[in-house]
């Protein structure tokens, strides 16, 4: 019985796999004691050169934290987090999301996304669309009102920035929300914002800092 | 810059999962571990897609009920109870059993919902019923149910069966099981006298619930044998809803037993993470705005090595790379994404990070032991137009060409290995219900040549209990499965399996297999077969022709005299909304002819319950107990409760007897199940997370 017992240990801690995907032990001893995170290259190397960095909090979790631009396309910035979650913004808005919980696949923001840069008030639709339980998409629309509220100031860790506040009253058949922008009137994009996610998460308040 | 205080999309996920407890009006399950008060039905169903997992334990039983919500109005259950000093003998009596409830009528404002169904129907009826009920919620906190039943539910001031206009049996209920049990015994449903009942469900706080019932149930079958006396109709229960998936239970039956029951509720349709928390796809550079790409300048060497690299992160093996004109061809094998199109759209964005602008056409062939299977062609410059589009995966989906891909493999030598623990278990044996095993498995794969591999696996137990079981086998027809256990009690370490496969391509749309060697744990052979399976069809067909011999005991390199030539056609079919079925026609181990019909409900995200029986000419007398072969399956892809995407998938199938009869081989990589996947099909229904 010791002989089987010693077996036993010295197998299952040389258990070992030529699959990179790792063997079923690994499988379980990292889900139960997951190692401290080292984050991979692809962060890392993102801070060879000055980037802007994106802080969030997600309001209804109460979590904070920053993710690093990894490429700016066009208008679209995508932001990635140590672990690398994603969180794609279009001019500032929310686009995309990806492993914060909330899959947010994608979203059609041309009507809103002109009202509120432009610094106009007026009715828009806007259209999301969310990765289902079963992997299928889901499309939302949802019905807007674009207001302005006024001029603000916001301090950046860079320095104050003059901003014209934008609401966004929303309405869906199966939610409402209202999203705030801060927009910044020189690079006519969203600097500060507090953007409604989706049904799991709730809403998010960003905070773009250009280096 | 300061970089002090990473977001953690991990955390936000954990909070995501577990930082709400959900309670919108729980449906409460009874002792049967089927939505009900304490012991009786109410008309509500689960919400589809839901597996409902209960342990009751009474001075009296205890029962362990599986309830799977097949479609909105449709449930089944399979339920094993232990009841102690049962029967003339005073054994213990272990019985499985299967229970059928549908419901007819969804509840309105002004109508209850109604529901009709049968308990025990298959097997020895012990616990079999049959009833009609009404439940209504009369205020939010208040619901009342009533009902007329048969069987059991008609013990207390029974009446004459009202069904008898309908030339159903008015007063007598044949209690006799048919042969061995297992048969669906539909000549007993609603037959003998019947029986009202009723109760309600109060609504104590959020969480606490109240049941109360009455009951016509008196125990008699369990009476019979003790000195159990139920003289009170009135069953009461206090309900602890910790969610809406967890809930405890304590109750009492007729005020002289007592009880506890634990429910935990499995929602099939909804990953555990949603989304899952893989990481953010790298971005597709469009061409035009080139400067952080990585594109090789010309060499296309380079573009292999700067592709290989990008894929070997992705968990994807590159196994060829060439360039015709402005198109890339990639032969992969796919070992992380247990949604291929994802392992499709991976590959596809690591194309564009890596090869040249000039390339404007990237096709991604998916091989599986070294065999392609598929291919699958995106231009890139859809990809660059639609990446940002809310719309994607059905623009993406409409402008790529998904063929079936019947040209020679290409791969190299490869070698791969697995050294780790094991655990094996056994179910349902009389002596003790859950047996197992835990030891050390060593599995070896050479892949020569695409398509032939050399495969062993070696297992040596080091602890448990699965050769502990001393039931011999009392059957009357070849032995080709009864004695199990003497492979598990004979051996030590176990050569599971030694084989030469050999996998191809004889024509378009066929896959081929030829297998020789020690196949699994008790045979041995050749085992050959084919498959059809166009690639945009919800058809397959296949067929299967092996020659076994049986395995010595010791579960090493010898054999036993008995031999066989066994062998089937099978066809597949995608039925659509969730439902997979299978039939195999022909001939089983022990020389049987007959037939296994399987039926899956099976769902998007990789979920799988299904269930199956089979029919051959073995007389069910000399079947033995349980009449014929059947049983459940549930496969649950380790993904949906990580978030990690991974091929690897918990499965467990529930077989209640290991009969002779309709017994199949156990060989590996049988082409259906391991080509479907890349099929057209699949990859269509996984493609929402093509740009994922």
């Amino acid at each position: 019985m010791m002989k089987r017992f010693i077996l036993a240990t010295s197998l299952i801690l040389a258990a070992c796999s030529s699959d990179p995907e790792a063997s079923g032990l690994d499988v379980v001893r990292n889900f139960v004691t997951p190692e401290e995170y080292v984050p991979p290259p692809r962060f890392t190397a993102l801070f060879n050169e000055p980037r802007p960095v994106l802080d969030v909090e997600f309001t209804d979790l109460g979590v904070t934290g920053k993710l690093i631009l990894e490429q700016q396309d066009g208008p679209y910035a995508r932001y990635i987090s140590a672990d690398l979650g994603g969180i794609v913004l279009q001019k500032g808005m929310l686009h995309s999301m990806y492993g914060f919980g909330e899959p947010l696949a994608g979203a059609d923001l041309t009507e809103p996304l002109g009202l509120v840069i432009a610094g106009r008030a007026g009715q828009t639709d806007r259209l999301h669309t969310y990765l289902n339980g079963e992997d299928r998409t889901v499309s939302r629309t949802y019905r807007c009102e674009v207001s302005i509220i006024g001029q603000r100031s916001v301090d950046l860790p860079t320095g104050s920035v003059e901003t014209t506040l934008m609401s966004e009253n929303c309405h869906g058949i199966t939610n409402s929300f209202e999203n705030l922008y801060w927009v910044d009137r020189k690079r006519d994009e969203i600097i500060q914002s507090r953007q409604w996610a989706g049904e799991n998460i709730g809403s998010l308040v960003t905070q773009v800092t250009f280096p | 810059m300061s970089y002090t205080k990473p977001i953690s999309a991990f955390t936000a996920i954990v909070l995501v999962c577990f930082g709400t407890t959900g309670r919108s009006d729980p449906v409460n399950v009874s002792t049967y571990g089927t939505p009900g008060l304490v012991e009786l039905p109410t008309a509500y169903m689960l919400d589809e897609g839901s597996l409902s997992f209960g342990v009751s334990l009474s001075g009296i039983t205890l029962r362990n009920t599986a309830t799977f919500q097949i479609l909105p109005w449709l449930q089944g259950s399979f339920r094993y109870a232990i009841t102690e000093d049962f029967g003339s003998q005073l054994d213990t009596r272990y019985d499985r059993s299967f229970d059928i409830n549908a419901q007819l009528l969804q509840e309105t404002d002004t109508f209850p919902a109604i529901a009709i169904g049968l308990r025990d129907f298959v097997g020895t009826g012990v616990l079999s019923s049959e009833y009609i009920v009404a439940t209504k919620q009369i205020s939010n906190d208040l619901s009342f149910t009533g009902g007329i039943g048969w069987g059991r539910l008609a013990g207390r001031n029974s009446f004459d069966n009202p069904l008898s206009i309908l030339g159903l049996n008015s007063d007598t209920r044949d209690n006799v099981t048919t042969g061995f049990g297992g048969q669906v015994e539909s000549g007993r449903w609603f037959q003998g006298q019947a029986s009202l009942f009723g109760g309600l469900e109060w609504k104590v706080s959020d969480d606490i619930r109240l049941q109360l019932e009455y009951s016509p149930d008196q125990y008699i079958t369990e009476a019979e044998f003790s000195d159990l006396r139920i003289n009170s109709p009135v069953n009461a229960a206090l309900t602890y809803n910790y969610s809406d998936k967890i809930s405890a239970k304590a109750y009492t039956i007729g005020g002289s037993q007592f009880g506890v029951q634990f429910a935990l509720m499995f929602d099939a349709k909804n990953r555990a993470i949603p989304g899952g928390r893989e990481p953010a796809p790298t971005p597709i550079t469009p061409r035009p705005r080139n400067g952080a790409a990585l594109y090789a300048n010309d060499a296309t060497a380079l573009s292999g090595t700067l592709l290989e690299n990008e894929l070997a992160g992705e968990g994807i093996t590159l196994h060829s790379f060439q360039t015709e004109n402005t198109t890339s061809i990639v032969n992969i094998t796919n070992n992380r994404w247990d949604v291929e199109a994802q392992a499709a759209g991976r590959t596809a964005r690591s194309m564009a990070r890596a090869l040249p602008p000039e390339i404007e056409s990237f096709t991604v062939i998916f091989q599986e032991r070294g065999v392609p299977v598929s291919s699958i062609t995106t231009k890139r410059r859809d990809l660059e137009e639609l990446e940002y589009d809310y719309d994607a995966s059905w623009r993406t989906l409409a402008r790529a060409q998904i063929a079936d891909a019947s040209q020679p493999g290409k791969a190299g030598p490869a070698l791969s290995y697995d050294l780790g623990p094991y655990t094996a278990f056994s179910f349902f044996d009389p002596s003790s219900p859950i047996r197992a095993d835990f030891g050390v498995q060593l599995g070896i794969s050479y892949q020569t040549t695409p398509g032939l591999t050399f495969d062993a696996q070696f297992r040596y137990p080091l602890a448990g209990n699965l050769d502990g079981s001393d039931r011999e086998s009392d059957s009357t027809i070849p032995r080709v499965r009864s004695e199990s256990n003497r492979y598990a009690q004979e051996s030590d370490f176990e050569v599971n399996r030694l084989t030469t496969e050999y996998l191809w391509r004889p024509a378009p749309e066929t896959f081929a297999r030829v297998t020789a060697g020690y196949l699994e744990n008790q045979y041995g052979g050749l085992s050959a077969e084919m498959l059809w399976t166009p690639i945009e069809s919800r058809f397959a067909f296949g067929a299967e022709l092996n020659y076994v011999k049986q395995r010595d005991f010791d579960m090493l390199l010898g054999f036993q005299e008995y031999d066989v030539v066994t062998g089937h056609a099978s066809a597949y079919y995608d039925l659509g909304n969730g439902f997979h079925t299978q039939v195999d026609l022909g001939r089983y181990l022990a020389g049987d002819w007959g037939g296994t019909l399987t039926v899956k409900r099976e769902f998007n995200n990789g979920v799988k319950v299904g269930g199956y029986f089979t029919l051959t000419d073995v007389p069910f007398d000399d079947f033995g107990e349980g009449s014929f072969d059947k049983g459940l399956s549930l496969e649950i892809p380790l993904s949906f409760f990580t978030g990690r995407p991974s091929r690897r998938v918990l499965s467990q199938n529930i077989q209640p007897l290991l009969r002779d009869g309709g017994a199949r081989l156990h060989v590996q990589n049988r082409l259906y199940p391991l080509v479907r996947d890349y099929r057209g099909p699949e990859l269509r229904d996984g493609w929402a997370r093509y740009l994922r």
